[in-house]
């Protein structure tokens, strides 16, 4: 019987910083990644397989130590068991730097503009990582800008291997970076509808809140959220979150070594979302068709609303009579109710 | 359930300047992306529902796609936000427009006698300044503010001395609708505008001034200047600001997408470059950096004659950093052995900064940077596409002689040429290198205790396994030139032979500690191991 290989992760959130601006979003940000990963509808990881670090000052930590010493944690329990792991979850939230197209600096609290090293290198940890041999795939979310600033390093991680294990290449790796390199990434305070996925008013990175929607489901098709389908759920809705704060704020994706089908959640089970139309006109009927232009059903606006519960994706609704006065409703997955007047 | 597999085209084309840059993204009804591209989308799809994203000028439309028939769709981009006057932009209104354009003619420094007579109106060169608010209602908003928008601001030459503060007499200002200009008649060269603002809140832009061209820099205020929106552009002294709206729009696109990597340039710009039009040679410097940073080969031999044009035909001053740069990238580029040079003034582009920092590092024996240039790098700001850094102490003037020294700078111009070290003798590039290995010694001291680069290299070399680390891996990775390390290790190697008491304590290292025992050897061997390669030598 073949082996059940276990997910690992270390999840980072930096919210103090010595000298740069203190962030409000990266502690809630983190605990909820952790959270979905230890959860059972999420990345079912095992309890102690998830490391939570987050920052906090007097004095300012963590320092990379703290972290490389989480990544030593599995690291070295894998080795000692003489096992493999399936996956490796890396995320961090916290400020960042755009090192070249495919590294950020990860900033820790301690970096200031004389302390510009206390940051760490993705693709230098990325690559120490695959090195490793122990994973098959690993997966980096990173929540920070990657806007340039000259001279800024990202260090390497402490831990190393003297020689790439003879299957690193078989790894896959997949990184999803809140911005396109040279820009920045927001949070913002989000302000929770009736039936949001946020049931609290709290900042959030916004790059984390599409990312939570979509592992909760928002990115799922038919059941499986895979690394393609949730990069498309980043590219459609980031966007669309950042402009209602009035930002401007796309993500980025770099996979390597394995394709986009790589199944990141699998088997969940369709939650439909609650709609509730209102109407604004009387005596008309209004007829609801899906994304294919399938009918779903009629209602006469005289009875005032119409609840349904529905599968994400686009809708049109419009009168019988006549095809002006129609209007398209998007159930995105990122909120669990929609109320919507027509 | 009923099964559809009805197709229809889906046709969306985008219309009006700019059109080239406009991204699309289509999605849908599930989700799915289905494609992305420039300007055009043109696919035969399945009946149903599709939304699409615009992203224009960095805003984002959203539209819904109702696909039951064919759909042919034309969008209008409606422009951009941008400091230039173009009119029609929704940030820009009449009377700035107007403004800009009279004062961008007309000096507000008073040209001395002396002057006027020696040169044709043609063939004068200038800088111009503009600042406004983005509206005027923004400044309305902003009553309270009495101070003059040139407070603060300064104007300095190739040397760094103040030719001008830009105060009463040397602006014209209207505080009411918020603008401030500033032309002064000036020699071709590089000048320096440097804001000292409160809480360290200081930057510094270089201006090249090209012979009978205007260097015009236009910033946006909002109480205290914006400096994300400026822009410069090259123009010909009373020129009409209608013939350079479309090159600055151009211009303002192509800088941001080099801002994001992105280094693409639309057919008809290469058309432009092909026709030899130019009414802001900016925009050619731009394309240049655009073309030559990117990875095409298709229109090498169009840029060849470009670049040669550009630097002798319409500038007439291939010295200018920019034009240097471009030179060497143009080399790199076609694949031809790169010119020894030495870059000792700024660019205006970063991209330029950029690529002389790179090649510095994958050339560190033709390409050198010094001077000022040199002296910048390491306090560069990276939030926009234009140089800008932290002044130099000995730039934050506040106050000088104004004009009187504008006779003497006018007629004899203090420029400083920029030459290959062969040019200024120096014979092989090795200043940073030091006579223990045969080499020139140094001049230039660094307060290391201040001074991050060296408390990085200190931080990196106390490790024992760093003892195979170049003077080129640290370059690389702090991403400015061998050289500004080189000169730092060997002050460091320096002062740890000859007080290593006050060596452990500036680096706050244990006297007796293993740690700096590593930290000397891996200094020396550093050095050594640079000249045993003979990397920096030029041979």
């Amino acid at each position: 019987m073949a082996e059940v290989l276990e997910d690992y992760a270390v999840v980072v959130g930096v919210s103090h910083y010595q000298k740069l601006e203190f962030l409000k979003g990266p502690e809630s940000d983190a605990r909820n990644f952790h959270d979905w990963l230890v959860d059972d509808a999420g990345g079912k990881l095992p309890e102690a397989n998830s490391h939570l670090v987050l920052s906090s000052e007097k004095p300012f930590v963590p320092i990379q130590e703290h972290i490389d010493e989480k990544f030593g944690a599995i690291i070295e329990r894998l080795q000692a068991e003489e096992r493999k792991g399936r996956r490796l979850y890396f995320y961090f939230s916290g400020h960042g730097f755009g090192l070249t197209w495919d590294d950020t600096a990860l900033a820790l609290p301690k970096w200031t503009e004389f302390w510009r090293n206390f940051a760490l290198s993705t693709s230098t940890y990325l690559k120490e990582i695959i090195h490793s041999g122990l994973f098959q795939e690993v997966f980096f979310f990173l929540d920070c800008c990657r806007n340039r600033k000259v001279g800024v390093n990202g260090a390497g991680p402490s831990f190393g291997f003297a020689a790439a294990a003879d299957d690193a290449g078989s790894c896959a790796a997949y990184c999803f970076s809140a911005s396109e390199f040279h820009n920045k990434a927001f949070e913002a305070v989000m302000q929770p509808a009736s039936g949001s996925l946020s049931d609290d008013k709290q900042t959030r990175g916004l790059f984390s809140e599409t990312l939570m929607a979509g592992l909760k489901g928002a990115a799922a098709v038919g059941g499986k959220i895979t690394a393609d389908t949730l990069k498309d759920h980043i590219e459609r809705t980031l966007p669309e979150l950042a402009q209602k704060h009035n930002k401007m704020q796309n993500g980025s994706f770099a996979f390597h070594g394995g394709g986009g089908e790589c199944v990141i959640v699998d088997g969940l089970p369709q939650t439909d979302i609650g709609l509730v139309i209102t109407f604004s006109q009387t005596n008309r009927t209004v007829v609801l068709k899906d994304g294919k232009l399938n009918p779903i059903g009629e209602k006469e606006t005289s009875e005032g609303k119409w609840s349904l519960k529905l599968p994400k994706g686009l809708y049109i609704i419009s009168y019988k009579e006549g095809s002006v006065g129609s209007a398209m409703i998007e159930l995105d997955g990122m909120e669990n109710l929609l109320s919507f007047n027509f | 359930m009923e099964i559809n597999n009805e197709k229809f085209v889906l046709n969306f084309t985008v219309k009006g300047m700019l059109k080239e840059f406009v991204r699309l993204q289509l999605f849908d009804c599930d989700g799915t992306l289905l494609l992305t591209d420039y300007e055009k989308i043109s696919l035969r799809l399945e009946k149903g529902l599709y939304k699409l994203h615009i992203f224009s000028n960095e805003k984002l439309e959203q539209l819904s796609i109702v696909l039951d028939r064919d759909y042919h769709k034309v969008w209008k981009n409606k422009g951009t936000y941008s400091v230039i006057d173009n009119d029609f932009l929704p940030s820009n209104h009449g009377y700035y427009a107007d403004r800009s354009r009279y004062w961008s003619i007309h000096p507000t420094v008073e040209l001395p006698k002396a002057v006027g007579s020696y040169y044709d109106d043609d063939e004068r060169s200038s800088v111009f300044i503009f600042f406004r608010y983005p509206s005027k209602g923004t400044k309305e908003q902003q009553r309270s503010v009495a101070q003059s928008m040139g407070w603060r601001f300064s104007l300095l030459d190739s040397l760094g001395k103040l030719i001008f503060s830009l105060k009463e007499g040397f602006i014209r200002e209207d505080k009411q609708e918020g603008w401030m200009a500033f032309h002064a008649v000036l020699s071709p060269g590089i000048y320096f505008l440097v804001y000292n603002g409160n809480g360290g809140n200081t930057r510094e832009i270089p201006l090249y001034v090209f012979p009978g061209w205007q260097t015009q820099l236009l910033m946006m205020f909002k109480r205290t200047p914006i400096f994300q929106t400026t822009r410069i552009q090259l123009v010909r002294p009373g020129y009409d600001g209608n013939f350079v709206q479309q090159d600055n729009l151009e211009l303002d696109t192509l800088m941001r997408n080099m801002q994001n990597g992105n280094y693409y340039i639309p057919s008809y710009l290469i058309d432009k470059m092909a026709s030899n039009k130019w009414d802001n040679p900016m925009l050619g410097i731009v394309v240049c950096y655009a073309y030559l940073l990117g990875n095409d080969r298709k229109w090498d031999d169009l840029f060849r004659t470009v670049i040669r044009n550009l630097q002798e035909r319409i500038l007439g001053d291939d010295s200018a950093p920019d034009l240097q740069v471009i030179r060497l990238l143009a080399a790199s580029h076609f694949n031809e052995v790169l010119p020894r040079m030495e870059l000792r003034e700024p660019c205006m582009l970063m991209a330029g900064m950029r690529a002389v920092l790179r090649l510095s590092i994958e050339a560190e024996d033709k390409v050198f940077i010094g001077g000022l240039a040199e002296k910048i790098v390491q306090y560069m700001q990276n939030d926009m596409e234009w140089t800008s850094y932290l002044p130099l102490d000995n730039h934050l003037v506040s106050e000088g002689p104004d004009a009187i020294r504008y006779l003497n700078y006018y007629a004899r111009p203090p420029r400083i040429d920029f030459m290959t070290p062969d040019e200024m003798g120096f014979s092989t590039g090795l200043e940073y290198l030091d006579r223990d290995f045969g080499l020139p010694p140094q001049g230039e001291k660094f307060d290391l205790k201040k001074d991050w680069i060296s408390q990085s290299i200190v931080q990196q070399l106390s490790s024992e396994i760093a003892n195979q680390i170049s003077l080129t891996d640290l370059a690389y990775q702090y991403r400015i030139s061998p050289a500004m390390v080189a000169k730092r290790i060997r002050q460091l190697r320096d002062l740890q032979r000859s007080d290593s008491n006050q060596f452990s304590a500036q680096m706050d290292i244990d006297s007796n500690s293993q740690q700096l025992r590593i930290l000397g050897d891996n200094l020396v061997s550093i050095l050594k191991g640079s000249n045993d390669n003979r990397r920096f030598n030029g041979s």
